[in-house]
């Protein structure tokens, strides 16, 4: 199995895009780069910006790692990403979401299920993703919660979720070996 | 008015103005979309940095790269990225009957060659979320690794900026009446 384009090695790149692979792996922590990150880098300059973007809203975020998290936890099940789901569910868990909620949103019956203020940000991201359309009721409960920069935070980050997990659609990159789906 | 401020230079912290520089000298000037998003500067900085790479940078025919922003602006319904894009399309020689055919759904139904291709595979990947191996050949067959690749995370760059231009209310640059 593979993905449907190669998983570039390190050793493929120019200098620049080995700086790219080393900041990744970096900015995440990991002894090894991704496979979905791995299949970008066929582009080396649009992944490198892209992670660059995706470690400024996961590491630097303005929102609190609780509702970071949840927010990717919910913008990975609407695009059924396993590779997403499976590491943003542990990290959800770490930072406070509670393993019933967790659930709930894995088996789509969020935001029944969720505590109050979860069910405002899976309102936010439902109705982003699936309605294009975020009522005002909506908008102003994300708003009192997270103030204008969280908010944009928010919208930014359910962005760049949608896009690595939509990527990961047409490209097809697998799991790391040894990991399995949690979701 | 969108549903948060519009950021200008000068409500920017000195080390966050490099962004909204950044952006104005890449597209010629900040307008409405950059603005709102701007209330996270850093973030949009980094999000406006792959823009610019995929649209001005990615090595892919410039008409076809118009086609495929179209079928994000149209699916993610955001007049926004839609009118910008129509008049963009339209410099670059796609014609009426293609424009129209994207703006009401029916293509790739009467495209043709690369350009069904392209619309096929933004499509798919947009509205069902599976690319089959038949439209993701086609592609790849025609691009090559590097530019499908970049076809796609173009198509996610303006699908996502669509859904975050609908989630702020981010109104239309003063003037210009939407097309979509």
């Amino acid at each position: 199995m593979a993905a449907r384009v190669p998983y570039v090695n390190r050793e493929d790149l120019d200098q620049e895009g080995q700086q790219t692979y080393d900041r990744i792996r970096r900015d995440r922590g990991q002894p090894e780069v991704g496979y979905q990150f791995r299949a970008l880098l066929n582009s080396p300059k649009a992944a490198g910006h892209l992670t660059s973007l995706g470690a400024q809203l996961r590491f630097d975020s303005s929102m609190p790692e609780r509702v970071k998290e949840l927010a990717i936890i919910l913008t990975a099940r609407e695009w059924n990403s396993g590779i997403e789901w499976t590491g943003h569910a542990v990290a959800a868990e770490k930072a406070g979401v509670s393993k019933a909620s967790i659930e709930s949103i894995r088996t789509r019956r969020a935001p029944q299920g969720l505590t109050k203020d979860e069910a405002v940000i899976a309102r936010y991201v439902h109705q982003m993703v699936r309605d294009k359309n975020v009522t005002d009721d909506t908008f102003a409960a994300a708003h009192a919660m997270l103030g204008t920069q969280g908010v944009v935070d928010l919208t930014l980050t359910v962005c760049y979720y949608t896009a690595v997990a939509m990527a990961q659609i047409a490209l097809k990159p697998e799991m790391q070996p040894g990991r399995v789906s949690t979701l | 008015m969108a549903r948060v401020p519009y950021i200008k230079r000068e409500d920017l912290a000195p080390e966050d103005q490099q962004h909204f520089d950044g952006i104005a000298g890449s597209r010629g000037r900040v307008g409405p979309n950059f603005s709102a998003l701007l209330n996270s500067p850093e973030a949009t900085g980094r999000l406006a940095a792959f823009g610019e790479y995929v649209r001005f940078h990615a090595e892919i025919d410039e008409r076809l790269k118009e086609l495929a922003i179209l079928c994000a602006a149209r699916e993610a319904n955001n007049p926004y990225v839609w009118t910008a894009h129509e008049r963009l399309a339209r410099e670059k020689g796609v014609n009426d009957a293609v424009i129209n055919a994207i703006r009401d759904r029916s293509a790739p139904t009467g495209l043709r060659g690369d350009d069904a291709r392209i619309v096929r595979y933004a499509k798919e990947l947009l509205t069902t979320h599976e690319v089959s191996d038949d439209t993701f050949g086609a592609v790849h067959r025609m691009l090559g690794n590097q530019a499908t690749v970049e076809l796609t995370l173009l198509i996610m760059y303006y699908s996502t900026l669509a859904h975050a231009l609908q989630a702020l209310k981010v109104d239309l640059p003063q003037g210009t009446a939407s097309t979509l």
